[in-house]
């Protein structure tokens, strides 16, 4: 998976290392040469450039990147304009830093994927999320213990909460099993039902593509998502 | 991917093939069958429930994508509005 980080800032930066540490290959993207040069020699590509510049930005072949991370600081204005830009070239999925509420409603409604909120260690926390794309969401509790929401492991398919004892096994709690299930309204149209199960007991079971939330210790959430 | 052998090649007929594996939830066979009913015609309801395999998968991307597809051809479309809506919010 290809990264691209536009805006170097403190969020910006900090996202990138957490990216490279867990092994991505990134690329970044600045107006400031000394912010760009400082990553040059890590990253697969380091461009100066001002991002609100749309030929400079088509040119720069960014559209093939899976996703791009934008956070130009407090510059509201700019954000917008490089978030309509990205999702008019066709970039998979756009992820925008936003400043405040307001920021993030308009960020939405003009295309932006993901937009985040900063606070501490969410750039990592970022990060880390995509180390593995069965992990949808992640919520930290506290340092050690976080909320999860995965994809149900195909090992845990038509099988109860108790047959798995995931809290013995694994020591994570499942909180709440999502399910869609598809069904014909009366146009004869499929729609979706969506099922939630909170505080699943023993005897509820996983079915096929359900989602899950659940807590655990990081490195026991990560367990279960290799299962 | 395997190829599914379907006797008759006729439009309604793999529509409606399609439309039974989606509502048994056998979502990689529907989306392999709407996909193969694009290839004949692009049309918005296709389209609307290739997405909602996709969503069944929890390939929610991809199933986005679907539905602005199917909205570019009916942009009216009551259904497709309301689960990109939904899927945009989460």
């Amino acid at each position: 998976m290809v990264f691209c980080v536009i805006g170097l800032g403190r969020f910006g930066s900090q996202l990138v290392k957490a990216l490279l540490d867990e092994g991505f290959e990134v690329i970044v993207i600045d107006k400031d040469d000394n912010k760009v040069n400082e990553f040059s020699d890590r990253v697969s590509s380091a461009l100066i450039l001002d991002a609100t510049d749309e030929k400079a930005l088509k040119e720069s072949g960014i559209n093939e990147v899976d996703c791009v991370v934008v956070s130009v600081g407090q510059r509201i204005d700019a954000s917008i304009l490089i978030t309509m830009q990205l999702k008019e070239m066709g970039v998979k999925e756009v992820i925008v830093k936003a400043v405040d509420e307001l920021h993030a409603e308009i960020l939405k409604r003009i295309g932006a994927d993901k937009v985040i909120l900063p606070e501490k260690e969410t750039a990592i926390r970022l990060a880390k999320t995509y180390r593995s794309r069965r992990f949808f969401e992640v919520l930290e509790v506290n340092p050690e213990y976080s909320i999860a929401e995965i994809s149900a492991p195909k090992s845990f398919y038509n099988k109860t909460l108790q047959e798995l004892k995931l809290r013995e096994k694994f020591g994570i709690t499942v909180i709440l099993i999502k399910r869609k299930t598809p069904y014909l309204n009366e146009n004869g149209i499929p729609e979706i039902k969506e099922e939630v199960i909170v505080s699943p007991k023993g005897e509820d079971m996983i079915m096929e593509n359900d989602i899950l939330i659940i807590l655990g210790k990081d490195k026991d959430l990560e367990r279960i998502v290799k299962e | 991917m395997r190829k599914i052998k379907i006797k008759k090649e006729d439009y309604d007929d793999l529509l409606e093939t399609g439309q039974f594996y989606l509502l048994n939830k056998n979502y990689e066979k529907a989306i392999e069958i709407f996909k193969k009913v694009l290839e004949i015609k692009k049309d918005y309801l296709t389209y609307y429930q290739l997405g909602v395999a996709y969503e069944g998968l929890n390939q929610i991307d991809k199933a986005k994508e679907m539905y602005r597809k199917s909205l570019e051809l009916k942009p009216d479309f009551k259904e497709a509005n309301e689960r990109l809506d939904k899927l945009v919010k989460e």
